[in-house]
């Protein structure tokens, strides 16, 4: 014991002390250093657990402790310390130490871990978990301003800092402003007019109802949450494959809000849309809705070349989860995998408990590499019944089929048994060739010549004419084989010097049958040699094949092989005088299919098994190729398969299904050549039928998987786990009311419910502050996706909860919404600055103005397309062309170049579409409750080199430059692009530029206006006025 | 009208919310350079992306044992996750030599880079955590190999602004479209300001790659001035009707500086007036070698113009068989090019400041796949490093003796990150950006400064 402790204090407390104390120890401990919960300065540590639950040191077993696996660096998942390892004899060091019972005597108790519990009560006071109030409207000074009751909170804040809002918005800019906002375009020239003459003190309420009732109001409020959903039309990530369906959920979401959907339907649907109640006759297309809905859950992007499976499935859980946290509840539930949320109460059991639900949800077909999603059917009774009928007839085509290959192939084998005998001797004449070859090999290579006399072994590639090629690399590695790459001759001289017969032997590799025309002497004497296949094309899977034996003569005999295809991988020819059985094969076997003799063969080398086997009486010709084969034999066989008879043995031998006459998998190879050809035909039939079948359309969606509860995964790893966390939801939002999941359920329905439960205090207000923010610019809350400790505060509590309330008041309607805000006075604000207020608030937290914004990307594209006179107003499917699942290119898709509004411009993952990237679309494979809203260089080249905006000013001037006069040209592109008259000042001065471009151009009068025009055109295009809302 | 100035810049709405490091990011131009939080030894950075995975048993990390064991089973344990199955240990198919003063192992496919190893710094221990290309691409340029993140071009200008401000800071030549494209590049949550810019892609010849939409398309300089001249004056009204406003301003003077890169771009990616001698150097006179060698040359020009972060890029070293003449075949790409720009850099005094990072996303199995391949290993690859701040003429780390696994001072990508970072004078715990709820950082939790390494 002495000496253990001495070896302890000598070899091994040093080293830990200089390579493990650093992260495991109390020192570190005390620095927040610990890590893996393991102390290495204390018995008790060494010998404890520490996270991963594997015990560090078991004394006397160095294979079952932990520590010595992790110094040994011989497993990649663990090794110990973490940036060298230690040198061979410490490492034996240890083993020597961990064998003597690992002497160990630094005592000490280890302080038991504080219990770090989450007091949800107290978390429940943070404001965003707390309910929402109904707040009484505050008083104002100024009573007059307010038109809606919201205006109330936003001027009494005012009041309190001392500012007035901003006057209203001008008519002009006003529609300008709600066109853009609700439907994503221009007001028309018309549209304007119109509001302009209109009196009428709902003039402006009227004009929002219009815009609410367009198509494209869904089209831009649509792409607002596409945003959110982080919606794609590929995967992105590492294998970027085409989700030719995700179309679907866009349009799906685009509807959605068309139709006005209730917000938690809306929830309900994409969670858990599969789950939700129907009556039995609700319509394919609602019924299609609902499934597509879950689409929200599959299109995100996906690590779908992940080797780790495991971690590939608890990846697009991750990704799930922290989407629709923050989508819907403004959470980081993301922050929980691997501990703790550091700042909100969201423990990792919470993480766990929700990723149950997402596990038992199949989301996935497989995770292998290259991993499939789920897609589900989507087929309408019609069609059904159409498949059905393609189906019926498949069948039918199938049976003739059927029928005339069994007819065919009955009559075949009936054929073949009618002369079993002579297949008998077939096969045993050719197994015994094949046996004996390597008895006469044997002898060829220890005998002396002159026993071998006669014999013939030559390698292949040393062929005497032809266009044969050879190679002694790869295929031929190290022997040397005769191959070629296309229709190949070949000749060998065979000297032989007594006439007779001979039988020839080949070795081969091929991985497809290669048939050879075998001619001896310009005789055709087989039409079908070397056409066996052995497995590859490589010297490992060569075998000896018999090709036949033929009469020599005395002096030079030609061999020769001629191939259509390339040759088999040959090595040697041997050519072999004739035996006695060679004599009898060659009489009168011609008549026999190769396929039954070979299955014969196959027969015969198994009865060595079956003591009971009718043909054991000729065992010894079959174990022993060198018994001799007589006439005396061959008469015997004869004889007793003429005398078989039905209950005999033999019989049932050459009629068993599964015996030596069983019908060959490609029987029809042997059908006579008519029948061959009436099949092919019905084959053909069969095929036309089948490409009738009509396509059934397909979703990205998920399905109810096996239900199951997880453990907590440790720092994240599925390889540590902890504590079981049965299925539930976030446990500070837990109201009394909502159920736990069932056992046999994923729980999703559960969930939704839960979520959209009005006792859920995220939900409604996260939807109410996003649709402000999509009005506003800013949200309320400036975090839109954070409702946490480290997302910002509201602005205005009281609007918030304001807000919440009238949306689940009025049935979680947005286009009431909309309404509510739209008519307030606090919407209809000028933008205008005032350096007064902009002194007190500058980032216009108090809403003393409107916010001014740039146009977003789609705006600016389907302006340019609009204002030129080229959108094309369809709402689209999917405007790629790949094949699902294809792998797509990376950018400057054709598609980007159509006329489409650009909402359904294919969103392709890590390539997206240049224009949108400089203009702030963002990335599709994040959630993006608030895009970007910068000015940069590239927008700049954009607006003066880029080819729509070239392509929108041409179409504009063509048709300006047609006008009577100059002036009116420059009216015309005003009222465009701007939607505005130029001043008398702005008119000189276009019509300048214009003269002046016009001195510039060349002869063409016409065309040099248009470009002249084109130019100017061009440069309203790139004002400040056209790409921001005032 | 044609001022150098690059004040004016509105306050640009920045994405997410600025943490406390980033709040050193000037709301009037993001891209004003910033100082770091130290010294800096590092101006600029060129990296030369090898894709596909190069064999470090192939190439710089000579392992005799591997040579004399070809044919029988790896003594160690083979990692739990693999992409294929892989046989028994293949001897490197190249034969190896020493080079300089330091006597660094090289094999015979790099002569020309071998020949500088004086001025090299390798690291034979380099290791990451995915053995797809997908994955492992991610994580060497954005240090997650699971989550869309700001690649480490963005974190460095996030960090530091822009030398040039007529030119963007980060630059990527040909970068490949697959295994994750554009988010090897990404700013993700970063403002868009720090997304590298794109010149090309991998099929574009390098003479016909351009910065998206700077092609003019033949319209007359003079035209184009007249409408930009145009466009200020009715933008200068709408900004006076309006009073204050940053972001009306800064969308004027965007015009401006769109202009000044229109003019300054095209005269870096001009070759025409680099004597023969140098265009030589990098290999333009060989078809073989004139792609990457144009690609180095203009990543030279770019960083003497004072672009931070420069990326080139070259496939296919993927060679799961007949690994012989694959990486026979690429190496003869990139080899002179690299070693002429070493030399190019050295003797204009650009090597003071700018580091060269050599790299690729895994290495690959000393056992072989098939009869003649290597399976993808992100246990063990070798990177070298040269130029600013880096000791030269030195090896840092090693694998085990079949070179399969790092063993000795291993070094993760996060590693490698943050020494980068404390090359150019950041702490890689200190910069930071709020995004989701918590504060991210190019090295997540992870990562140290490989001091060692550093002069």
């Amino acid at each position: 014991m002495e000496d253990g402790l001495d070896f302890f204090e000598k070899k091994i407390r040093p080293v830990l002390v200089e390579n493990c104390y650093k992260c495991h120890s109390a020192e570190a401990e005390k620095n927040g250093k610990l890590e893996g919960k393991l102390r290495l300065d204390l018995r008790e540590g060494a010998r404890g657990r520490g996270e991963s639950g594997l015990v560090a040191v078991v004394p006397g077993k160095p294979d079952k402790s932990n520590l010595y696996r992790a110094v040994t660096y011989l497993d990649s998942e663990l090794v110990m310390p973490p940036k060298s390892r230690l040198s061979k004899s410490v490492v034996a060091d240890f083993k020597q130490w961990i064998e003597m019972g690992a002497p160990d005597p630094r005592r000490g108790t280890l302080a038991k871990a504080e219990a770090n519990e989450i007091d949800f009560e107290q978390a429940r006071k943070f404001w965003s978990f707390r309910k929402p109030s109904d707040p009484a409207l505050p008083t104002v000074n100024d009573s007059a301003w307010p038109r809606e009751d919201l205006d109330y909170f936003i001027l009494s804040q005012l009041e309190e800092n001392g500012l007035r809002p901003a006057p209203p918005a001008d008519r002009r800019t006003l529609i300008r402003r709600a066109t853009y906002d609700l439907t994503g375009l221009p007001p028309t020239v018309a549209e304007i007019e119109a509001f302009l003459a209109d009196k009428s003190p709902n003039a402006f309420s009227k004009t929002v109802e219009r815009l609410l009732a367009s198509p494209h109001y869904g089209e831009k409020w649509g792409r607002h949450w596409l945003d959110v959903a982080r919606y794609a039309d590929s995967n992105g990530l590492d294998e970027n494959l085409a989700y030719v369906n995700a179309f679907r959920y866009r349009n799906y979401v685009i509807n959605s809000f068309n139709e006005d959907k209730p917000y938690n339907r809306f929830v309900q649907e994409q969670i858990a849309g599969d789950l939700l109640p129907l009556s039995k006759n609700e319509s394919d297309e609602l019924r299609h809705s609902r499934l597509i809905a879950t689409g929200f859950l599959s299109v995100g992007a996906k690590m779908l070349a992940e080797d780790d499976g495991r971690k590939m499935e608890m990846d697009i859980i991750d990704e799930q989860l922290d989407t629709l946290g923050r989508a819907f509840m403004g959470m980081t539930i993301g922050c929980a995998r691997c501990h703790d949320h550091k700042f909100d109460p969201i423990p990792t059991r919470d993480y766990y408990s929700l990723a149950g639900i997402f596990k038992s949800t199949h989301t996935m077909d497989n995770h292998k590499v290259v991993a499939q999603w789920h897609e589900v059917e989507l087929g309408s009774a019609d069609l059904r019944a159409k498949r059905e009928l393609v189906d019926k007839e498949v069948k039918k085509q199938k049976q003739t089929i059927e029928s005339l290959k069994s007819k065919s192939a009955k009559s075949i084998t009936a054929q073949a048994r009618s002369v079993a005998a002579d297949y008998l001797i077939g096969a045993l004449v050719k197994l015994r060739k094949e046996a004996r070859i390597q008895f006469t090999l044997k002898e060829l290579e220890e005998q002396p010549k002159e026993k071998t006399e006669g014999m013939l072994l030559i390698e292949a590639e040393n062929f005497t004419r032809g266009n044969g090629l050879k190679t002694f690399d790869g295929y031929g590695k190290g022997i040397g084989v005769l191959l070629s790459s296309g229709p190949t001759q070949v000749e060998f001289d065979l000297p032989i010097e007594k006439a007779g017969k001979y039988s020839l032997h080949l070795r081969y590799a091929a991985a497809d049958s290669r048939p050879a025309k075998l001619s001896i002497n310009n005789k055709l004497i087989n039409e079908m040699a070397t056409d066996s296949v052995t497995g590859t094309w490589y010297p490992d899977s060569q075998k000896w094949f018999w090709e036949g034996t033929f009469q020599l003569d005395a002096g030079i005999n030609v061999l020769k092989f001629d191939w259509a295809t390339p040759t088999p991988h040959i090595d040697k020819l041997l050519v072999l005088p004739s035996d006695q059985s060679d004599l009898l094969a060659a009489d009168g076997l011609a008549h026999l299919h190769n396929t039954f003799t070979q299955q014969w063969i196959g027969h015969l080398k198994q009865i060595s098994k079956d003591k009971k086997s009718p043909l054991n009486e000729w065992r010894k010709y079959i174990e022993n190729p060198r018994e001799p084969i007589d006439e005396k034999l061959i008469e015997n066989i004869r004889s007793r398969f003429a005398a078989t008879h039905e209950r005999d043995s033999l019989h049932s031998l050459i009629h068993d299904k599964n015996g030596p006459f069983k019908t060959p998998k490609d029987v029809e190879k042997l059908f006579p050549k008519t029948e061959q050809k009436e099949l092919k035909q019905l084959q053909k039939q069969l095929s036309d039928t089948e490409k009738k079948h009509p396509k059934v359309p397909k979703a990205m969606a998920v399905k109810e998987g096996k239900a199951e509860d997880l453990k907590v995964h440790l720092r994240g790893d599925y390889m540590t786990q902890g504590e079981l966390a049965p299925r539930g939801y976030l446990r500070v939002v837990t109201s009394k009311q909502t159920t736990t999941p069932s056992r046999n359920a994923s729980g999703r329905a559960g969930f939704a419910e839960w979520l959209t439960s009005n006792e859920n205090p995220l939900t409604a207000r996260v939807m109410a502050n996003r649709i402000w923010l999509w009005h506003f610019g800013e949200g309320i809350v400036r975090t839109p996706d954070n409702f946490g400790k480290l997302g910002l505060r509201p602005t205005h509590p009281k609007l918030l909860d304001w807000l919440t309330m009238r949306f689940v008041d009025n049935g979680w309607s947005i286009k009431k919404m909309h309404r509510i805000i739209m008519n307030s006075a606090a919407y209809q604000m000028s933008s205008q600055h005032n350096g007064q207020a902009y002194a007190v608030d500058p980032g216009n937290k108090l809403w003393w103005r409107f916010n001014r914004r740039r146009l977003y990307a789609e705006e600016v594209r389907d302006s340019l397309l609009f204002t030129g006179g080229s959108i094309d107003w369809g709402m689209k499917g999917q405007l790629m062309t790949y094949d699902p699942r294809q792998y797509v290119s990376q950018n400057n898709h054709p598609y980007f170049y159509g006329s489409s509004r650009t909402v359904y411009l294919p969103v392709i993952r890590s390539g997206t579409f240049d224009v949108l990237q400089a203009f702030d679309f963002g990335d599709p494979a994040v959630i993006q409750g608030q895009r970007s809203s910068t000015v940069g260089a590239a927008q700049a080249l954009f607006m003066m080199n880029h080819d729509l905006v070239a392509k929108a000013s041409e179409r504009l001037a063509k048709r300006a430059a047609k006008a009577l006069d100059f002036a009116e040209s420059a009216n015309q592109i005003y009222a465009a692009i701007l939607h505005r008259k130029p001043s008398a000042a702005e008119t000189r001065r276009a019509v300048d530029f214009a003269e002046h471009a016009l001195d510039q151009a060349g002869d063409d009068a016409t065309k040099a206006k248009a470009q002249a025009w084109k130019s100017f055109a061009q440069v309203l295009f790139s004002s400040n006025e056209f790409m921001f809302l005032d | 009208m044609l001022q150098k100035s690059s004040t004016g810049f509105g306050a640009l709405a920045l994405a997410g919310l600025l943490g406390e490091e980033a709040k050193a990011v000037s709301p009037e131009n993001p891209l004003a350079q910033r100082a770091p939080h130290f010294p800096a030894k590092a101006k600029r950075i060129i990296f030369l992306f090898m894709h596909g995975g190069v064999s470090q048993v192939d190439t710089f990390d000579y392992r005799p044992a591997l040579q004399r064991d070809t044919g029988k089973p790896y003594p160690g344990k083979k990692p739990r996750i693999v992409s294929s199955a892989t046989g028994n240990l293949i001897a490197s198919p190249y034969s190896f030599k020493q080079y300089g003063q330091c006597g660094q192992w090289a094999s015979d496919i790099f002569p020309h880079i071998a020949s500088m190893s004086d001025e090299l710094c390798f690291i034979k221990s380099m290791y990451g955590s995915n053995s797809r290309h997908g994955s492992a691409l991610l994580e060497l340029h954005t240090g997650s190999d699971t989550f869309i993140r700001p690649s480490m071009g963005s974190w460095l200008n996030y960090g530091l602004g822009f030398e040039n401000q007529n030119l963007p800071g980060y630059i990527t030549f040909k970068p490949t479209g697959t295994h994750g494209g554009m988010n090897a590049w990404s700013s993700a949550f970063l403002p868009s300001h720090f997304h590298g810019t794109q010149i090309g892609t991998k099929a574009t010849p390098i003479d016909k790659a351009k910065i998206p939409f700077i092609d003019k398309h033949g319209k007359p300089l003079a035209q184009q001035r007249r409408e930009l001249d145009l466009l200020a004056q009715i933008n200068q009204e709408h900004l006076s009707e309006r009073g204050h406003d940053d972001k009306l301003e800064a969308r004027i003077n965007s015009f401006e500086l769109a202009y000044r890169m229109q003019a300054a771009a095209p005269e870096i990616q001009n070759i025409d007036n680099e004597s023969e001698a140098t265009k030589k150097l990098y290999g333009l006179d060989d078809p073989k070698t004139r792609d990457f060698g144009r690609q180095c040359l203009m990543a030279r020009r770019y960083s003497e113009a004072g672009v931070r972060f420069v990326q080139c890029s070259q496939g296919y070293w993927d060679a799961h068989g007949d690994l012989k003449k694959n990486h026979r075949e690429v190496a003869g790409k990139v080899d002179k090019p690299i070693a002429g720009l070493l030399t190019d850099l050295k003797s204009r005094g650009l090597l003071d400041d700018t580091l060269v990072l050599w790299g690729t996303e895994f290495g690959r199995t000393p056992v072989g796949q098939g009869s003649d391949g290597r399976d993808h290993n992100p246990h063990a690859m070798t990177f070298f490093l040269a130029g600013a701040g880096v000791r030269s003429g030195i090896a840092y780390g090693s694998t085990d003796d079949h070179g399969y696994y790092s063993t000795e001072n291993r070094v993760h990508f996060h590693d490698l990150h943050a020494t980068i970072l404390h090359l150019f004078g950041l702490d890689h715990k200190r910069l930071t950006y709020q995004y989701a709820g918590r504060d991210f950082r190019l090295t997540d939790i992870y990562g140290e400064v490989i001091h060692d390494i550093l002069t």
